[in-house]
């Protein structure tokens, strides 16, 4: 063996040691998650406690595929980004306003629209800033708590108490809030103005959709009510609720 | 597959936001300190402490001798034009901004300075010591809902001048008499129902000496029929497990569905105030979710294709447990056992059977003494106006009972309308004649009293009549058995009469 043959026999072993093989793997955090699935050579992963980077040397069978069943971005480190959007929920103010001695009942709602292209499709979930969600300086609405482990189909409070309540309404809701027209998570039915829950720090699943929606989207009614029992002293004053709708891919 | 797939989360973070308000319960607190100080010959000021109301003091009303002469959102008042050496009484009285009053305040007198001579305005005339001033007498204001007459007498021929207006600038007209006059009345004409008005009256001699008068009135509300009317026939019958209920929806082409709302406390008084058990549009449903022992208040809801409801619909019932022998069980007049309790607000406590309006198309139909006759083939709508009885935490039901069997009732609620202006529930044709005795019951939940006031609906249907001239078939069907008995009849007469001649 030549001393060239020799020196290319080297350079091809060492390039082979620092080949890095990665296989489909997944990456989550509470925010974020990132679907690879690629098998490179070369290359390393740089870390740093903000961030982590991995860079591959090449990688075989790159490009964009496509025929009439499929289209498919493959490459070098090509990233296939999914187009997952959500408009802004508004703010929502109650009416009409509740007596604090007297009682009543109010109402509110919001909504939002979810788009997304990602085949596996994605999920909403809801939770609230404090514990109870509905609070003033000096008072504040119980959070809503069904009878069961089911939200409530009707929103009943005890006359001499207060809560707060949400319902989501939309093509798209998770099965707990579903109907058959008298209790809920029985049915497919989506009856306006039923089955109620309490909002609570921890997030709660919404939504749920294993399909893309593109380019149309998926509206999602979030409704509201507050109700101060008849024989429940409520303390006067502007409450507010902070709540945080997230969106997360499947 | 060589791609990675890259979907960020997203978030929105938005409030929600209530308001919770005081409640108008308590009337504001009675003035003190009224202080009247005469300082000249036609002229006293009043000077006194605020008051105090849980929604806030709106303003003050200022009598004189009795009578209103001015309202102020302040804490003083001078009151001129008055005649000299004249004592003269006030009181005031403070209001919220839903013109709750206090109640006047304690009397301050003071009097006013002696005349200086009045110089002649010209030759002759009343003039000088003898002069005296020019006097209002008589005023009485009659509203009703788009129109108030202003009729007042002036103690000598004057040309008066009114304006009015929903605030004490009286921004919305005037008018002036083209005459001197002694008697004077005033129509003021395209106001709206419901609605307080102020006003002011300004009086003019043939001297130039000017009276002025203030003072407010209120409008009636708005008489309004509803299109759709509650349920009929609503029953609830306890079985072995479950309590059955059973009614007729309304036949109005509005109709959409029904609500029940249940409570084990007492009839929920409108479609939030309990546990919805049935929504939909049949008529009939079980309700299984009971326990023997408990008594159970249903208020049944229509509800039209705006998504209003009807007033409601009241029935009881209860199971009775395992052993028990008598005791209440079936859908019976639920207001019949409770017994009177006075104790109720002043305004309710002073409700009669007059201050309840009863419509049918479009018209407002007599009360006479106790009772009202109405055409039991028609829709009855019957309310309350919003102002006569104080907003408070109530209850208004009426229960009819059937002319031939009386235990069979009707109970349901009156409740405030859309526009605040009555409470009032609208009722299916009775379909049947006869006296339906009424019972009237306005329960007080803040002072814990019950008012009951009795009245009767004589109710007459033509529907046989009627059905003889609009039914052909029928008017048909009984000409042709009318014409084959009086054809039997013939051939009887004939056979009878023939028989006698063959005899003879």
């Amino acid at each position: 063996m030549s001393a060239k043959n020799l020196t290319i026999l080297f350079l091809i072993l060492g390039l082979a040691y620092s080949i890095n093989t990665a296989f489909a793997q997944t990456m989550t955090s509470g925010t974020y998650k990132i679907q690879s699935d690629s098998l490179n050579f070369g290359g390393n992963r740089s870390t740093s406690t903000t961030y982590s980077i991995e860079d591959t040397a090449g990688e075989i069978a790159t490009g964009e595929s496509q025929s009439t069943l499929f289209k498919m971005k493959a490459g070098y480190q090509q990233m296939q980004e999914i187009i997952l959007s959500m408009t802004a929920a508004a703010d929502v103010t109650m009416s009409p306003a509740i007596g604090g001695i007297t009682g009543g009942v109010a109402n509110g709602s919001t909504s939002f629209t979810v788009t997304t292209d990602n085949p596996a499709g994605y999920t909403v979930t809801i939770k609230a800033s404090s514990t109870p969600a509905l609070n003033s300086p000096l008072d504040s609405f119980a959070d809503y708590s069904a009878s069961a482990s089911n939200p409530d189909y009707a929103f009943s409070i005890s006359s001499s108490a207060s809560a707060f309540a949400f319902s989501p309404e939309g093509t798209d809701i998770v099965a707990s809030f579903k109907d058959n027209g008298a209790i809920c998570n029985t049915g497919s039915g989506n009856t306006a103005d039923a089955c109620w829950a309490g909002l609570s720090t921890s997030p709660q699943t919404i939504v749920n959709r294993t399909s893309a929606n593109h380019t149309s989207g998926t509206l999602t009614t979030l409704k509201f009510r507050a109700q101060s029992g008849s024989a429940h002293v409520q303390t006067a004053g502007t409450y507010v609720a902070t709540t945080t709708i997230t969106l997360l891919p499947l | 597959m060589t791609a990675f797939t890259l979907a960020f989360a997203a978030d929105s973070t938005f409030q929600t936001q209530l308001s919770v308000i005081p409640d108008d319960i308590a009337d504001p607190t009675i003035p003190t300190g009224l202080v009247a100080t005469a300082v000249s010959s036609s002229q006293i000021n009043l000077a006194w402490n605020a008051s105090t109301d849980d929604i806030g003091v709106t303003g003050y009303r200022i009598f004189r001798d009795s009578g209103i002469i001015a309202t102020t959102s302040g804490l003083t008042y001078s009151d001129s034009g008055l005649v000299a050496s004249t004592t003269y009484e006030y009181t005031v009285e403070a209001f919220d901004g839903v013109f709750k009053y206090s109640g006047q305040s304690t009397a301050a007198s003071s009097t006013t300075f002696a005349a200086t001579v009045i110089p002649p305005v010209t030759g002759g005339g009343t003039t000088g010591s003898g002069y005296s001033e020019l006097q209002i007498t008589g005023l009485n204001v009659v509203a009703v809902q788009d129109s108030a007459t202003v009729s007042f007498g002036t103690s000598r021929a004057a040309q008066a001048k009114l304006y009015w207006g929903v605030t004490g600038d009286y921004e919305l007209g005037s008018v002036s008499g083209a005459f001197y006059n002694i008697l004077h009345s005033v129509k003021i004409s395209t106001l709206s129902p419901g609605t307080n008005y102020f006003y002011k009256i300004e009086a003019t001699d043939g001297y130039g000496k000017i009276k002025i008068v203030e003072g407010s009135f209120q409008t009636q509300s708005a008489i309004i029929e509803s299109l759709l009317t509650n349920v009929t026939d609503f029953r609830a019958i306890p079985k072995e497990n479950s309590i059955a209920l059973s009614w007729k929806n309304p036949s109005s082409s509005v109709f959409d569905s029904v609500r029940i709302v249940r409570s084990d406390k007492f009839f929920p008084r409108d479609t939030l105030d309990g546990q919805t058990i049935f929504e939909g549009s049949l008529e009939s449903y079980q309700d299984q979710d009971v326990i023997a022992g408990v008594i159970y208040y249903y208020s049944i809801f229509a509800k039209d294709s705006d998504g209003d409801y009807s007033s409601g619909v009241l029935a009881q019932a209860r199971i009775k447990p395992v052993g028990e022998v008598g005791g209440p069980a079936t859908s019976t007049d639920p207001f019949i056992d409770i017994p009177v309790l006075t104790n109720v607000h002043p305004a309710i406590s002073k409700l009669s059977i007059s201050d309840f309006n009863f419509i049918q198309s479009s018209i407002k139909l007599v009360n006479i003494g106790t009772g009202v006759v109405i055409d039991g083939s028609k829709n009855l709508t019957i309310s309350l106006d919003y102002h006569k009885v104080p907003e408070i935490l109530k209850t208004i039901a009426i229960t009819l009972i059937d002319p031939d069997d009386s235990t069979k009732v009707f109970p349901f609620l009156l409740r405030v309308n859309k526009d605040k202006t009555a409470y009032d529930a609208t009722l299916a044709p009775l379909g049947k004649s006869g006296t339906y005795k009424m019972k009237i019951t306005v329960l007080d939940y803040k002072n814990q009293g019950l008012k009951k006031i009795d009245g009767s609906l004589k109710a007459f249907v033509f529907d046989q009549v009627k059905d003889l001239a609009s039914d052909p078939a029928t008017f048909r069907r009984n000409m042709t058995w009318f014409i084959i008995i009086l054809l039997a009849a013939l051939t009887i007469l004939t056979v009878i009469y023939k028989n006698r001649k063959h005899e003879i």
